[in-house]
């Protein structure tokens, strides 16, 4: 399981951010395309380094 | 009978320390005053006082006490809020501090605990500090208590220009279980500009102090300057530690009382009350429902108000939250959720949904969708509340 799980818009179906497991039933809800959002920042370049996030459900 | 004194400047009576008041010849005066002084600490926080998070982590990140983050690697390490009762620093009006708890001890080359503080570029850029003067100073001054008697270091890492720079502090040599204030005068550095972000937004962190009990050899050299910007290297960010903390299982390094001000001298913590760090915090982070903050009026306990919304479809409900204050930018959320941790409730009665998700945000509102295990009607609007004492919501846009 990753660190990442994708998240899907309800309305059109595309995927529009990712949720990171904190552990204890604690996660951030990310948005993809925020690029001032630090929570972002750090996403993307854990996408760099070569991970992919789970699918979403 | 009046009298007056003519004179240039006013010093103590050593002589040895600068003027205290230095008159000029317009008929105003320049004085180092360091007492009942408001509005100089560019530090939100710095008395710890507002956790909206927590009180107790062993995780990294933004975790504990708003706007500071912790790190660690290697062993573990405990992350909490205390509180002071009695003492030299609760006798100033600092009864919360940050305990950094080394849990499970580890002195590797790679291992390291460190605390951060992140400042927002254009409350450093608008403070008055001439970034580009050796003679302009900040004062960074705070108050470190160690369980272990050693030396601890602390740096600031300024990035921004082609090479990022460093600048190391010592708290000097500890007693243990002491509190001990430690002052540090931090001069600009030549070539840099006035807005030092350069290409970066003003809403971005490019000065960022740091205090380390303990900082495995990977991240430190001998003979590294102190006092003085260096150029930033993550194999010499420190000089090499003593591994007395760094080795003993359960050591604590507390930290309270940051205060970052323009000013070549250090003035008393400017003590501001908890609604006014409270209101600088939600800047960054705001958490919105609590469901451990039990809501007055009838329905019980674990029942705090999050939104007002509608039922989208039959399983899904829609919400928008406005924020208290801009938000630095558009945030992420921040939650705690598991199965029926959310109420939604309409005229048809409540239901439980498993999950809350961001939908849209900007620096002003976020809207967000409660799903899971929900069977709710399109006809209704609704309120949702937490149905879980330990549900959380909220909104982050740390730096």
């Amino acid at each position: 399981m990753a660190l990442y799980k994708f998240f899907k818009d309800p309305i059109d179906g595309k995927v529009v951010g990712v949720d990171k497991d904190l552990g204890n039933n604690t996660y951030l809800g990310i948005l993809i395309d925020n690029p001032e959002n630090t929570d972002t920042q750090e996403y993307l370049k854990w996408v760099e380094a070569g991970n992919t996030a789970d699918p979403a459900d | 009978m009046s009298s007056q004194l003519k004179v240039n400047s006013i010093s103590d009576a050593a002589g040895a320390n600068g003027n205290a008041i230095t008159l000029a010849t317009d008929g105003t005066c320049t004085a180092k005053v360091t007492n009942n002084l408001s509005n100089r600490n560019l530090i939100i926080n710095g008395s710890m006082q507002i956790a909206q998070r927590g009180t107790s982590s062993t995780s990294n990140g933004y975790q504990t006490v708003d706007r500071f983050c912790h790190y660690s690697g290697g062993g573990t390490t405990t992350w909490s809020v205390g509180t002071e009762t009695s003492g030299t620093v609760w006798g100033l009006g600092l009864r919360k501090y940050l305990r950094c708890t080394n849990t499970a001890n580890a002195t590797a080359a790679g291992n390291y605990r460190e605390i951060t503080y992140k400042i927002e570029n254009r409350d450093l850029m608008d403070s008055g500090w001439n970034v580009a003067s050796t003679s302009s100073k900040l004062t960074l001054s705070f108050w470190v208590r160690a369980s272990v008697a050693q030396v601890y270091y602390g740096r600031i890492r300024w990035m921004g220009d082609s090479a990022d720079s460093n600048f190391v502090f010592s708290t000097g040599s500890l007693t243990a279980d002491t509190w001990t204030k430690v002052t540090v005068s931090i001069p600009g550095k030549a070539g840099k500009t006035v807005n030092d972000g350069g290409s970066q937004p003003d809403n971005t962190s490019l000065f960022q102090l740091n205090w380390s009990p303990f900082q495995g050899t990977d991240g430190t050299a001998s003979g590294v300057a102190l006092n003085q910007w260096n150029t930033y290297s993550g194999s010499d960010k420190y000089p090499d530690f003593a591994t007395t903390w760094g080795s003993t299982n359960g050591a604590t390094f507390d930290l309270t009382g940051v205060q970052l001000e323009l000013s070549d001298y250090a003035s008393d913590f400017e003590n501001r009350t908890y609604g006014d760090e409270y209101n600088r915090c939600l800047r960054y982070f705001w958490l919105i429902a609590n469901g451990s903050e039990s809501a007055a009026g009838s329905g019980g306990s674990g029942l705090a108000p999050v939104a007002t919304g509608n039922c989208f479809t039959s399983s899904l409900a829609f919400a928008v939250v406005p924020f208290p204050t801009r938000m630095r930018a558009a945030p992420s959320i921040y939650k705690v959720t598991s199965t029926d941790y959310w109420d939604v409730v309409t005229n048809d009665g409540n239901t439980q949904a498993d999950d809350v998700t961001i939908n849209r945000a900007s620096t002003t509102s976020v809207s967000l969708y409660f799903s899971g295990n929900l069977s709710i009607n399109t006809t209704y609007g609704c309120h949702i509340r937490t149905y879980n004492s330990a549900a959380r919501l909220g909104v982050q846009a740390e730096l």
